[in-house]
């Protein structure tokens, strides 16, 4: 579920995290992408074995004894601080925060990784592409966008513009959906020159522009609601 | 949460988050009691016979292993009698003959008598056997949580049922 209906609390950095993160299988999975959920399942399995490991060892404990299992029970535990740090291997090493894995009929595998830097409302993403018969190679491509983009005043997450910075800004989605392709020459260079930008001259543009917003819908010049997104992003440029 | 509950990974990801917590905290639980050698390597104070050197409340860490040397005259003990599943607090006051055939006589510090009152029926001495552990360690007043929580049982279920919750409804 995208969670159009629910709504969230626009302060919750969490919240918008876990939001956004849960959109995005549900757009891929909608415009033929096949998730892989191989991260994840490795992940369960390490955790249900070591919980499994742990409940056995409850159990002989608790049916014959500490003394005549001590030695069954040095062994579990062992096993179970080695099963626990392989499985925050994997969560550190591995998964790095990665939300999806899929590939698409030609082949070609998307990665996305998303962060946020604690109480800074930006999405941070980083997809990793490697297209069918080009040898291995991928390309990487790193955006940052402001929540508010595609979460309303009331939390309720809008996917369109959600939606179009994904097929705008990676080929192959934009290939798999090409009514979401934002073309805008003047965007695609102001993205690129954020991205050289400082976090705080990141945070000073956002709030410049939310002033410029506010004046100028005081002002009664403001168009209807749908045509915000592109228009904030006008601005931008 | 209701999300969770269509997308089986989702829902299966935070059960064992909230499993992991509660076995890595047992694990490290039996950890210890393998590395002390006793089945209650920390026990908690509840009564007041020990005093002045402990109160209830009182947090001990016991080691039950003896590398160097036996159990002897003045060490403090935690044992448990046959039949009585109490864990007791009490100091070695007498001690005859060696090895884990010894006869050790316990008692309280603030007891005007031995404990040969508390022992099983019949039993007029302890064996290094139903000894769990001599005190290595305490803090002070810590441990009162449990004995509120042992007087006051439903304290225990409520205190379960919220981390329970928040581990569940949470998605840090």
């Amino acid at each position: 579920m995208a969670s159009s209906q629910e709504k969230i609390a626009v302060y919750s950095l969490s919240d918008l995290k876990h939001t956004s993160d849960d959109a995005i299988p549900t757009y891929l999975n909608s415009i033929s992408f096949t998730q892989s959920h191989f991260l994840a399942d490795v992940r369960l399995g390490l955790s249900y074995l070591a919980f499994a490991i742990c409940a056995a060892c409850f159990l002989w404990d608790y049916k014959l004894g500490f003394e005549d299992t001590k030695y069954y029970t040095a062994i579990a535990v062992a096993l179970y601080a080695i099963i626990n740090s392989s499985l925050s291997i994997w969560i550190w090493v591995v998964e790095r925060g990665i939300v999806y894995v899929g590939t698409n009929k030609a082949g070609d595998w998307i990665s996305i990784q998303s962060a946020t830097k604690k109480h800074v409302p930006i999405y941070n993403l980083t997809i990793t592409v490697t297209e069918a018969g080009k040898g291995g190679s991928s390309r990487e491509t790193k955006l940052s966008r402001p929540f508010r983009e595609w979460f309303d005043e009331t939390g309720a997450f809008v996917a369109l513009p959600f939606q179009q910075m994904f097929a705008s800004n990676v080929d192959i989605v934009g290939k798999a959906d090409p009514k979401r392709v934002v073309v805008e020459k003047k965007k695609g260079a102001a993205a690129k020159l954020d991205t050289s930008k400082t976090m705080d001259e990141k945070l000073l543009n956002l709030l410049a522009e939310s002033y410029v917003d506010v004046a100028a819908e005081d002002a009664g010049t403001s168009s209807a609601t749908p045509a915000k997104g592109t228009k904030r992003r006008g601005k931008k440029a | 949460m209701l999300s969770a509950l269509r997308n089986p990974r989702q829902a299966a990801s935070q059960i064992i988050t909230f499993g992991l917590i509660l076995s890595t905290a047992f694990m490290m639980w039996k950890g210890l009691s393998v590395i002390a050698d006793s089945p209650s390597p920390i026990v908690v104070v509840l009564s007041g016979s020990m005093e002045p050197a402990f109160q209830r409340g009182d947090l001990l860490f016991l080691w039950n292993r003896n590398f160097f040397e036996e159990t002897k005259v003045g060490e403090i003990v935690v044992y448990n009698v046959k039949g009585k599943d109490i864990p007791i607090v009490h100091r070695v006051v007498r001690k005859f003959g060696t090895g884990s055939e010894a006869q050790l006589l316990t008692k309280g510090d603030n007891n005007v008598a031995d404990d040969t009152e508390l022992y099983a029926r019949g039993q007029d001495y302890l064996e290094r056997q139903d000894i769990i552990g001599s005190v290595v360690g305490y803090i002070p007043f810590v441990g009162y949580v449990t004995i509120m929580l042992s007087e006051h049982p439903w304290l225990k279920t409520v205190a379960l049922g919220i981390m329970g919750l928040t581990a569940i409804l949470q998605r840090e």
